[in-house]
């Protein structure tokens, strides 16, 4: 399958080939998201189902020696979200192991 | 236009609109328009502690380029019909 | 207007004596005075100044060049002859201070005499004009009132102006205070006399008048009390009236806009606005001339007083007597005056009326009773309603009903008191009771007609508070604005931009049955529109606003529309102002990476290398195989005839088949887009075009399911590997709407021949584990969509299958599945459970068909039936020896050591087996029903035990499906649950 037969001509058609699959968004502000792609536009504005985000909260402890942050991880799921545009990064088919 | 599409359909049903700002807002979507602004009544605002300047509102109209997240009501969201709409989008952008 | 028979005009003419004489030259030399114009005091002479006839003050003044020196405030510079002439407007004394100091003293006399004794002499000694300026021209300031603001008056300024100094030319000051003197003197002695003949006159009226006056004279114990609150009340209503009147004058119109950008309706809205503003000035100046009235009135009534407080003879005694009844006068002749103060703050003269009536019935009736016996007091309150009479159009006519009950209730409590005991005591009560009645009635109205009127007010207030911003876009900005906003919407094809609203609301219409004629698109000629979205609930006003902006939208989309082209061509402007994106706002994000397509084909080196930037591990697999697969692309075709000449091929990546189903999908909406536009059948050719479109495309469709493809071009096969995503199995429902049947059941055989291909069959035994792991929940929801979509799409395939068909499609199963020598314990987790019932019913409904012979032409052949059983008994073997297995919830009970019905939702994943062995149950004979008895005999019994005996925490609802469950089996074997004793 060649560009032209695939019809892949712009990014875009390679997020329409992840509609109804999971995908893995990366947001501004150290969240990401892993969910089934329902709907997006040319904003990239998102509608996913069966979402878990994930939010990374790193924390400085003062006087801790550089590189030593602790990083915590929060979780939490949401059934249907849609997601504004402006804050997606990336949009991506989850690594199949 | 697919969102706003979309939103259309979920007017008088009850979203959660979660701000850049990380202020959530749970409310029932009144109206909405093509920059997605949204406007809420009835609203709620999680963890209201910390934010206690909202106790006193009960209705709000939120830009629409604070918005992070807006959740919606799933059985509301016709998740084929969303992907036919989509499809029809972004074949209509490219001819 | 002369209510005691006292000279009318007498003040003023007085007043107009006083202009002539003392405030003659005043008049003209005002130009210090004028800067009073902001206090509350102001009288409005500067607006009666003739503005021509400068050329005078210089005879007036004195020597011009000294003028300059009048505004030398401190004094010290100012020559002495030249600070009379400042002072002279402050001539006419201050009317409050005067009654001070001359208590003793007649009102007209107090106008000039304290004003020489007093207060002339004070601002002769004062230094700087203006410690009397702010007091001075108070008391002529009614006067000057009726005429500046009634035309009858209004030649008396001009007159003032011209007619004194044309006459007395050059006046030295020592003359002019002479003759002012003189003049003054004169008039005291003028007016001395007149008090002394007023008090003879008064005393004789005073005798007349007393007969019928009784309840009439408002005379006052204490002058003071009374005089401040009436002053305050007769004064300072007309100034802020006044004051009032200015600021709308001034602030009405809208402050952006320009006359002429006005629309005509804002024009006729202000004409309308300022003769409204034109009455209420007029209302205000009859107030205030009534307002004039009741103050001189009062005046008068205070000098009768001040009259008989130096008499203090025949009056002593009489006053005494009255006191009691006086005060209650006056009391009502305060809430008179407060009711029509009331009446200006818009509050209903009704209610209030109604409230101090309401307070004594017997009052109200004493006062009505006064006021018809003498006029005087009725007249006031009679000319002052007039300008209310207008409020009292719109009072609820309830108010005057209820005006009417009162007075009926006061004349029945004083016929009552007036009738006293010499009426039968049943009468007395019959009347009470009527009188309750009618208090309770007359009660109720008013508390309805309060709370009808604080609505009204509510209302009006809103209205007006509204009011303020009305007309203050006109129309055409509003046409703008709505442009702005419609054009953003308006596309060229409503149902696509707006296909998800339009299609989620029809299928939400069906749902509950709701017609569908609805179209919730405006379309506009050749093709724009604006999708409206859902229907929404509207109602009254809204409905009415939604209709008025789709008529506008109707008008003013045609200009949207050319707009819209004009975007469109906008690469006719390229280079007029640098470079054009062409694309517009919906566009995505400017497209950096140019591939140009057109040589991706031609050379597929660099298609590979493209691939490789969008796809590392698709370019991998494909490296060096470009030409193998170049091949199979061509001999496509040719291989799904000609299995003959067999190209193997690897599987379709996961990758490919999206790009494949997105395709599919693209050619499946296309198709139910264009049956949704089917053109009638009357215009054959159009018609058949269509059809030949739609045909071509669907045959499109089927071939790019890759349905035909041999089995052992790969493995999995193309197909297969196309229903494996989610979206696959979801696109088997719509094509199954498409294709006629035949291609279907080609479609549902190669479901079967690759059924142990199917990502649902392969992955099963993941299912049997009790771990929630995202690979589990994902496949249980791909199972979920394989039973839905896959298994639902076949369905009415099978349903109408030959019984030579099931029985080749069976064979196929069982082939598989013996070949593959796999346990048939797996399939009852997938799908393929749901496939062997639907065999084995099917067969089932064959069978019977035999038997009542129906259906004659698909009666199965005895040679049919034959192979069936063989199969069956096949089947049969297979499962025998582990019947309970079959179990989902027996396989996971193993695992996690524990009883199956501990198992979660065992009921609802075993639900599909039980089905299974129902059918298989129906076809067993003897010897496989004992068998099927014995080998399930444990699991039934537990079952039927922990449903009916209730045993473990299981809920009702559970240990129902329980049940339901095992009486399917148990039914078709013709027993029932019932009869099992345990």
């Amino acid at each position: 399958m060649d560009a032209s037969h695939s019809g892949i001509q712009e990014p875009f058609d390679l997020i329409r080939l992840s509609l109804s699959e999971r995908v893995f968004v990366k947001l501004r502000g150290d969240r990401e998201l892993t969910g089934v792609l329902h709907a997006y536009d040319g904003h990239m504005n998102l509608i996913l189902s069966d979402v878990e985000e994930t939010i990374m909260i790193v924390d400085h402890v003062d006087g801790a020696p550089e590189g030593h942050a602790t990083v915590n991880v929060a979780k939490r799921k949401m059934e249907m979200l849609f997601v504004r545009g402006d804050g997606v990064i990336l949009v991506s088919p989850p690594s199949r192991t | 236009m697919l969102i706003f599409s979309v939103f259309k359909t979920l007017t008088d049903q009850t979203v959660s609109v979660e701000l850049k700002n990380d202020l959530s807002i749970t409310g029932t979507l009144k109206s909405v328009d093509q920059f997605l602004n949204i406007r809420l009544d009835n609203i709620k605002v999680l963890d209201e502690g910390r934010h206690p300047h909202m106790m006193a509102v009960k209705n709000c109209f939120i830009r629409g380029s604070v918005v992070r997240y807006v959740q919606l009501p799933a059985e509301h969201v016709d998740t084929q019909l969303l992907e036919d709409a989509t499809r029809r989008e972004t074949a209509a952008t490219k001819r | 207007m002369s209510f005691f028979g006292f000279e009318q005009n007498n003040d003023l003419e007085n007043e107009k004596r006083r202009f002539l004489e003392g405030g003659l030259s005043g008049a003209k030399q005002e130009d210090v005075a004028v800067y009073t114009w902001g206090e509350e005091s102001y009288d409005g002479l500067g607006d009666a100044l003739q503005e021509g006839g400068d050329e005078l003050n210089d005879e007036t003044f004195g020597a011009a060049e000294d003028i300059g020196k009048d505004f030398d405030f401190s004094g010290t510079a100012l020559p002495e002859h030249q600070r009379a002439a400042p002072h002279q407007p402050a001539q006419p004394p201050e009317r409050g201070s005067s009654q001070q100091q001359t208590s003793q003293t007649s009102q007209r006399a107090s106008h000039l005499e304290p004003s020489h004794s007093s207060q002339l002499d004070a601002i002769w000694g004062n230094k700087s004009p203006f410690s009397v300026l702010p007091r001075s021209n108070g008391s002529s300031r009614t006067v000057d009132q009726l005429a500046t603001q009634s035309p009858k008056y209004t030649h008396k300024p001009s007159s003032l102006n011209l007619g004194p100094d044309l006459h007395k030319g050059v006046h030295t000051l020592e003359e002019i205070e002479k003759e002012m003197l003189a003049a003054a003197a004169a008039q005291q002695r003028r007016q001395q006399q007149q008090v002394d003949e007023h008090s003879v006159q008064q005393e004789l009226q005073e005798m007349q008048l007393q007969e019928h006056m009784l309840h009439q004279q408002h005379q006052l114990a204490t002058p003071g009390l009374l005089q401040s609150p009436t002053r305050a009340h007769a004064q300072r209503p007309p100034a802020a009236a006044a004051a009032a009147v200015g600021i709308q004058n001034t602030a009405t119109p809208p402050p952006r806009m320009h006359p002429h950008s006005q629309s005509p309706r804002f024009h006729q809205q202000q004409q309308q606005h300022q003769i409204h503003l034109l009455q209420m000035q007029q209302q205000q100046q009859q107030q205030q001339r009534q307002l004039l009235e009741l103050q001189e009135q009062r005046e008068r009534q205070q000098r009768q007083q001040l009259l008989q407080l130096q008499e203090q003879l025949k009056l002593e005694e009489l006053e005494r007597q009255q006191q009691l009844r006086l005060q209650q006068q006056q009391l009502q002749e305060q809430q008179y005056i407060q009711n029509h103060l009331l009446h200006q703050r818009g509050i209903s003269p009704a209610l209030s009326d109604l409230h101090h009536r309401g307070m004594s019935p017997a009052m109200g009736e004493r006062a009505r009773r006064v006021g018809r016996q003498s006029p005087a007091i009725m007249s006031p309150q009679g000319t002052l309603d007039v300008p209310f009479a207008q409020n009292m159009q719109y009072l609820p006519q309830n108010i005057q009903m209820q005006q009417r009950l009162l007075a009926e209730m006061a004349q029945a409590e004083f016929l009552s008191t007036m009738q006293g005991p010499g009426h039968s005591e049943r009468d007395l009560r019959e009347a009470r009771e009527l009188q309750e009645m009618l208090r309770v009635e007359a009660m109720r109205k008013i508390m309805e007609a309060e709370r009808m009127e604080e609505k009204r007010k509510r209302k009006l207030d809103k209205i007006a508070h509204m009011s303020r911003y009305n007309d203050l876009m006109t129309q055409s900005d509003k046409d703008f604005i709505t442009r702005i906003q419609v054009s953003q919407l308006v596309t060229q094809d409503p149902y696509a931009d707006d296909f998800y609203a339009q299609v989620y609301g029809a299928i939400l219409r069906s749902r509950m049955g709701i017609a569908t004629s609805e179209d919730r698109v405006l379309r506009f000629g050749s093709g724009g529109g604006v999708g409206l979205g859902l229907a929404q609930k509207v109602h009254g006003r809204r409905q009415g606003a939604m209709q008025r902006m789709e008529a506008q939208v109707e008008r003013i989309v045609n200009n949207a529309r050319l707009r819209e082209k004009e975007k469109t061509s906008l690469n006719n402007l390229q280079g007029a102002l640098g470079r054009t994106s062409g694309r517009s706002y919906k566009a995505a994000p400017r497209q950096l990476l140019q591939v140009d397509t057109s040589n991706v084909s031609t050379s597929p080196t660099t298609s590979h290398a493209t691939a490789a930037h969008i796809s590392k591990a698709d370019s991998t697999k494909q490296e060096g195989e470009g030409a193998a697969r170049e091949a199979a692309k061509m001999g496509r075709e040719a291989l799904a005839t000609a299995t003959e000449g067999l190209v193997r091929k690897d599987p379709l990546t996961h990758r490919e088949a999206l790009v494949k189903l997105e395709h599919l999908y693209d050619l499946v909406l296309d198709v139910e887009q264009r049956r949704r536009d089917q053109p009638p059948l009357e215009e054959v050719e159009e018609f058949e075009h269509w059809t030949v479109e739609c045909n071509a495309i669907i045959d499109q469709i089927f071939d790019e399911l890759m349905v035909s493809v041999p089995l052992e071009t790969s493995h999995p096969h193309p197909f297969v590997s196309l229903i494996t995503p989610i979206k696959g199995k979801k696109l088997l429902p719509r094509v199954a709407r498409i294709f006629e049947l035949q291609r279907m059941q080609v479609l549902l055989t190669l479901i079967v021949a690759c059924f142990l291909q199917l990502d649902v069959v392969r992955q099963a035994p993941l299912l049997d584990s009790l771990e929630e792991t995202r690979e589990v929940k994902d496949l249980e929801v791909q199972t979920q969509a394989f039973q839905n979509s896959v298994v639902q799409s076949i369905l009415p395939v099978i349903a109408k299958a030959q019984m030579r068909l099931v029985i080749g499609l069976f064979g196929i199963l069982l082939d598989e599945c013996t070949v593959h020598s796999i346990a048939m314990t797996r399939v009852s987790r997938t799908p393929g459970i749901a496939l062997l019932t639907l065999f084995l019913s099917r067969v089932e409904v064959l069978r019977h068909n035999v038997a009542t012979g129906s259906e004659v032409e698909e009666l199965p052949t005895a040679e049919e039936m034959q192979r069936w059983h063989m199969m069956y008994n096949l089947l049969f073997d297979m499962i025998r020896p582990n019947l309970q297995l079959l179990f989902p919830s027996v396989r996971l009970a193993l695992q996690a050591n524990t009883s199956f019905v501990n198992i979660p939702n065992a009921d609802v994943i075993d639900q599909p087996v039980w089905q299974f062995l129902a059918t298989l149950a129906v076809h067993a004979n003897e010897e496989q029903q004992q068998a099927l008895v014995g080998g399930l005999r444990e699991i039934v019994l537990e079952n039927v035990a922990t449903a009916t005996k209730g045993w473990g925490n299981d809920s009702e609802e559970r240990r129902r499906l329980r049940l339901a469950n095992v009486n399917i089996f148990l039914h078709a074997l013709g027993l029932d649950s019932s009869q099992i004793t345990l």
